[in-house]
């Protein structure tokens, strides 16, 4: 309580200055005005002049800086207060110089050069706003003056200027926008190779540090600048910032294709987007297509089995479902732009030459090369393979390699390589071309690491199931018959032929008991030669342990025309022998001919 | 004239009456018709895998399997027995060939042959003299000392996913690499080693180099069978081409490029990649660390326990006393 009334002036004391101030000044008024006092009528009047507004401190809201410039568009605001000792409103002029003139009729002052801003009318003790849109044109570097002048009705009165102070002070800085006129980029580009984005960028603005420029490239249009500048959604690339021309780089898709877009924008380095020009502008960047390729030692040759020696099944017929697989590298990923994985398969077909390896890859793979003993172009029309993407080998579009099987038949006279066979210093090799969906193929590739042996196959065809000797008298030697051997495999043939069931029973009246009336296998005779009789030198006997016959019938090289031999039968009958109707057997069994193949 | 001159001279033998009428064709075919092995040693079991084919299977045919092979005759025997029907309509009989050698044969060469005969089995057409089909099996065989010995026929890789980080193990891509070997020895082989140089996808720059002599299996003498290699990468995802080499023992028998896919970890459907077993050593001595450290932790537990309770039982004796 003591110190309040310390600090408090007595109400007694107040009333006493008030008095002594209101006597001073009518002393001093009637001393003022004494000549023009009339002495027969004393009127008082008082005119109270206009006094210059006092403006307080003035700031740039928000400050505006070498560093954080205002941009181009963006306005600087410019604030500070004023109290009018006449209780007049007033306006915050900013000038361009130290130079303004106050209005008239209350009205708004005007600075005498040029203008950033001025304020509407603000009670006296407000803070009064004026504001300045940076104009492209706007220097980098703005001086400014701020005046407070009243809105009296007459009189009106200016302050002195002010700069305000610091960063808020004189003067504001105007960040323009960078320059961008040129946008391209260096496509097309392989797969998952660098495309590269180049500009025509620059930024003019050098106040207090030069502007650097930086580039981003988005694959849609969409851009957001400020402090912050990205893509909107996502990005491909951005530069580093650089005083001009700016680029990016971007690793490339793999699916091929020729439009993938790329929007780009340049931003300077307080994060102002450029306008016009190539701001925003799509390049367009394009996957090429590349051609796709198969490792060599990727092929295999497969038997039907999926092992083993090529093996030859049918007889005098085609073997199928032999086997060329492989692997199909394509840097456009296994999967086309957009498709589904295993179903829209970049690659698009294959085919397959399969040869015996002393034909050079050249000389099988037109149709008239084609020839069933050792060479089977696609080409030909008559041989038929069948070749596909395996299934569910291709994992995602990130994926390269796919598998494929192509399933092909060899005729029953293919050359044999195996050792032993005239042939043994070859084998049998695939020649293999994959083509992509934009028809670029890797070229016929042979798979020459992993080559196959083609297997013997040892078949022949009997032209006729009997002998048929007719009616022989006892004594009397029959008429030749013929029987005629034909090489149904791919190896020429000799055979081991026997007759009979045991020895001394070639042919019975009651076969196979041969209790009854007989007829010794021996009174048989074959031979390789025809019309050379039973005595001939060279007429074999029949027996029933058998024997070899060096039949010699040549390796089959045209298919629908068997290589064949004969045997040529004599039957010379026993005498006595009983009259009968005599049944019996004979064997061939086919050997493979080691010399004639 | 004597009944017996009478007869001669004025019968005829009626001999194949019916023959004359033309029937159909038949073939016969055997592939391969042959059984040839050089590295059998004693104790050895091989087998051979041989086709009999037929041209037009109209009725069914018995087989009879007549082997000559001087001194191994009792080695070989046939899957299906020595006497078996070739079905009708069926034109490729396949049958197997086993050839076991005597713990005590005597090393050296075996020839001979096997012979296949065949015969309908309803009865031959009476009057006539059928000729019955068969074929001739090559036997060479040759006992020898142990063989290690091998082919490789065919490579091929699987996708693989990158290697990945779990707390502080990384753990590498595996290459599975896999060889179809063919056994030709007489012991059971594998390759040695395999290893990898690994290209760029431009074949530019060699990235990484890994080998192992670590193979999953093995093939059995005669066999043929795929062996898988695993081997450690630590590429990123991408496509890569690898030089790879195939040793048996310090002889390289094959070699080749192939082509690797590596693909991001989660790319392929119930892959299963690296174990702890492939970790570096240095992973490996910290979880073993890390296992010691828990067992002490989880033995200090329970040896706290155990004191506890005994102090608790030492009290619990006392209030009752």
């Amino acid at each position: 309580m003591a110190k309040t009334i310390k600090k408090t002036l007595p109400w007694f004391v107040i009333l006493a200055l008030i008095g002594l101030i209101g006597g001073v000044g009518l002393n001093f008024n009637f001393h003022f005005q004494n000549s023009e006092v009339h002495a027969e009528s004393a009127t008082t009047s008082a005119t109270v002049s206009n006094v210059v507004p006092a403006l307080g401190a003035t700031v740039e809201d928000p400050v505006s800086t070498g560093a954080s410039p205002t941009d181009v568009g963006d306005a600087v605001t410019f604030k500070s207060t004023s109290n009018d000792p006449n209780g007049d409103n007033w306006y915050l002029a900013i000038c361009t110089t130290n130079a303004v003139t106050a209005g008239t009729l209350g009205g708004a002052p005007t600075c005498n050069v040029g203008t950033w801003g001025i304020s509407t009318t603000t009670v006296s003790g407000a803070e009064a706003t004026a504001s300045y849109t940076a104009l492209v044109g706007a220097a980098q570097s703005n001086a400014w003056w701020a005046f407070a002048c009243d809105a009296a009705s007459s009189g009106q009165l200016c302050s002195a200027s002010q700069q305000g102070t610091g960063d808020s002070g004189t003067p504001f800085f105007v960040n323009h926008r960078p320059g961008f006129t040129g946008y391209q980029d260096d496509s097309p580009k392989g797969p998952a190779t660098t495309v590269t984005w180049t500009t025509t960028a620059s930024d003019t603005d050098d106040d207090t540090a030069q502007d650097t420029v930086t580039l981003y490239v988005c694959p849609t249009d969409a851009f957001t600048d400020g402090g912050s500048p990205a893509c909107t959604v996502t990005e491909l690339c951005h530069s580093t910032a650089v005083a001009s021309a700016p680029t990016c780089g971007y690793t490339t898709l793999r699916p091929d294709g020729n439009d993938y877009p790329a929007y780009g924008f340049v931003v300077d380095s307080h994060g102002l987007a450029a306008s016009g020009g190539s701001q925003g502008t799509n390049s367009v960047f394009e996957v090429s297509n590349v051609a796709p390729s198969i490792t060599e030692s990727s092929i295999s040759l497969l038997n039907t089995t999926g092992s083993g020696e090529l093996a030859l099944t049918g007889e005098e017929t085609e073997t199928t479902g032999f086997e060329v697989v492989f692997t199909v590298v394509d840097t456009n990923s296994c999967v086309i732009k957009g498709g589904t994985v295993n179903v829209n398969n970049e690659v698009a077909s294959a085919f397959i030459n399969v040869r015996e390896s002393q034909i050079i890859q050249s000389l099988c793979n037109e149709t008239g090369e084609y020839n069933a003993n050792q060479c089977y172009p696609d080409a030909y029309a008559s041989w038929s393979p069948s070749c596909i993407q395996d299934a569910a080998t291709c994992t995602d579009a990130t994926d390269t390699s796919v598998t494929w099987t192509c399933t092909f038949p060899l005729q029953y006279h293919a050359d044999p390589t195996v050792t032993g066979t005239p042939n043994a210093a070859n084998d049998w090799i695939a020649a293999v071309q994959a083509e992509d969906d934009d028809a670029a193929n890797t070229g016929l590739i042979d798979g020459a690491t992993h080559t196959n042996e083609m297997d013997t196959f040892m078949a022949y065809n009997l032209s006729t199931a009997t002998i048929a000797y007719g009616a022989v008298a006892p004594g009397a030697y029959s008429a030749e018959k013929t029987t005629t051997v034909e090489a149904t495999g791919n190896v020429g043939l000799d055979e081991n032929i026997s007759g009979g069931i045991a020895t001394g029973e070639g042919l019975c009246t009651d076969y196979d008991t041969c209790a009854g009336s007989t007829i010794d296998a021996l009174q048989q005779k074959h031979n390789l030669t025809a019309v050379q009789g039973w005595d001939d030198g060279s007429a074999v006997a029949l027996s029933y342990a058998g024997g070899e016959a060096e039949l010699n019938c040549a390796k089959t090289t045209t298919t629908n025309t068997p290589a064949s031999a004969n045997n040529y039968w004599n039957l010379r009958m026993p005498n006595p022998q009983a009259t009968g109707s005599y049944t019996g057997q004979n064997t061939i069994e086919g050997k493979v001919d080691n010399e004639s193949y | 004239m004597t009944w017996e001159k009478a007869r001669s001279s004025c019968f005829v033998v009626f001999l194949l009456m019916f023959g004359l009428t033309q029937i159909a064709q038949a073939g016969f075919g055997i592939s391969p018709p042959y059984v040839k092995n050089e590295n059998l040693t004693q104790g050895s079991h091989y087998e051979k895998n041989i086709t009999l084919v037929r041209g037009d299977p109209i009725e069914d045919w018995e087989v009879e399997i007549i082997t000559n092979v001087p001194g191994a005759d009792d080695w070989i025997s046939v899957g299906q027995g020595k006497n078996f029907t070739m079905p009708q309509g069926v034109k490729q009989v396949p049958i197997l060939i086993k050839i076991d050698v005597p713990d005590n044969a005597k090393f050296g060469r075996y020839i001979g042959s096997i012979r296949v005969k065949t015969a309908p089995i309803k009865d031959l057409e009476q009057g006539t003299i059928s000729i019955l089909l068969g074929g001739q099996i090559d036997v060479n065989l040759n006992v020898a000392k142990d063989v290690f010995d091998f082919q490789v026929m065919r490579t091929k890789i699987s996708d693989l996913e990158t290697g990945h980080k779990s707390w502080i193990f990384s753990f590498p891509g595996i290459i599975k690499f896999s060889m179809q070997v063919k056994n030709i020895g007489n012991i059971k082989a594998a390759p040695s080693k395999v290893s990898f140089e690994i290209y760029d996808e431009k074949e530019e720059n060699i990235l990484e180099k890994t080998e192992t002599t670590k193979m999953e299996n093995t093939v059995k003498p005669f066999e043929t069978d795929w062996v898988t290699a695993n081997l450690q990468t630590q590429l990123k995802p991408g496509s890569y081409y690898a030089q790879y080499k195939v040793f048996k023992k310090d002889e390289i028998v094959s070699t080749g490029k192939i082509h690797l896919s590596i693909l991001s970890q989660g790319s392929i459907i119930e892959y299963k990649g690296a174990s702890i077993l492939d970790l570096s050593l240095k992973d490996k001595l910290i979880m073993i660390l890390f296992g010691l450290l828990g067992l002490g932790a989880l033995a200090g537990m329970g040896y706290g326990g155990y004191k506890g309770y005994g102090v608790w039982k030492k009290r619990a004796l006392r209030k009752i006393k």
